[in-house]
């Protein structure tokens, strides 16, 4: 995990077209809320993307660069107040094809389509 | 080649209301209504920084958006208005060219595609050492309600 102790890895289920489905709980308490905003935590959407990618990275065994994102949607605002509790979807095809959704329940926070390549360094 | 530097390190929070350690920015070169150009060395410190000092692609996102929101906070602040929370709503053909390391000095150059209501769409050129490192198309979404 790049920025430490950010969420926990609650659970991971491999589904059967591949896609992995992960059970995260944030750290609600983590100095990122302290800088965004002040007063006002809300997940950086950028944390939302580098959970996605570090999650390919679990499910793959690899280390990745997300080199293309084809589209990256966040539809709803993530809170460690609101949504302390995420699931997220993470799917790589062909090695280097990732789809990935964060959700709970019938809410869906971001959707994101891009490529991964072995981390570039 | 960047113009000199407008405002620098603790001056930049009075553009933004992101603060460490989330702050992404640390240098406005220049900005009119259309076009901001922005900066950013990665400090061994940043959050986004591998051990080894890769500095990770959703660092240099962030600093993207961040940029758009010193674009739209630099332009409140000299029309004398609030400075409203910003939002990533959307990232388009983002494509990573090189990766960034610490010590290295971003400089973004962000233009407005299109604006509508509180949506604005900014294309973005990221270089170190007038490289490209990243570019993307962002939508950001101004909470002007805050």
């Amino acid at each position: 995990m790049l920025v430490k102790e950010f969420y926990r890895i609650d659970s991971k289920e491999v589904q059967e077209d591949g896609s992995v489905v992960y059970g995260v709980s944030l750290n609600t308490t983590h100095d990122v809320y302290k800088g965004h905003f002040p007063e006002r935590p809300i997940t950086p959407g950028v944390c939302n993307i580098q959970m996605i990618k570090e999650l390919a990275e679990d499910a793959s065994g690899r280390s990745l660069t997300l080199s293309e994102i084809d589209r990256c949607r966040l539809t709803a605002m993530v809170t460690p107040d609101g949504s302390p509790s995420l699931n997220i979807k993470v799917k790589i095809d062909d090695n280097t094809r990732l789809t990935a959704t964060i959700y709970n329940g019938d809410t869906t926070y971001m959707t994101l389509s891009g490529t991964v390549i072995d981390r570039i360094s | 080649m960047s113009a000199s530097v407008m405002y620098s390190g603790d001056q930049i929070k009075t553009f933004i209301p992101q603060r460490e350690p989330m702050l992404m920015v640390d240098k406005l070169f220049a900005c009119d209504e259309a076009n901001v150009e922005t900066g950013l060395t990665v400090s061994p410190a940043n959050i986004f920084v591998y051990d080894g000092g890769l500095f990770s692609e959703a660092g240099v996102i962030e600093h993207i958006a961040q940029s758009a929101a010193l674009f739209a906070g630099y332009n409140d602040w000299i029309n004398h208005r609030p400075i409203v929370l910003g939002y990533i709503a959307e990232i388009k053909k983002f494509s990573l060219a090189a990766p960034a390391h610490v010590g290295d000095s971003l400089v973004s150059r962000l233009s407005v595609v299109s604006q509508a209501m509180n949506i604005t769409l900014m294309n973005a050129v990221t270089t170190i050492n007038n490289q490209t490192v990243a570019t993307c198309k962002m939508k950001i979404f101004m909470d002007k309600k805050k």
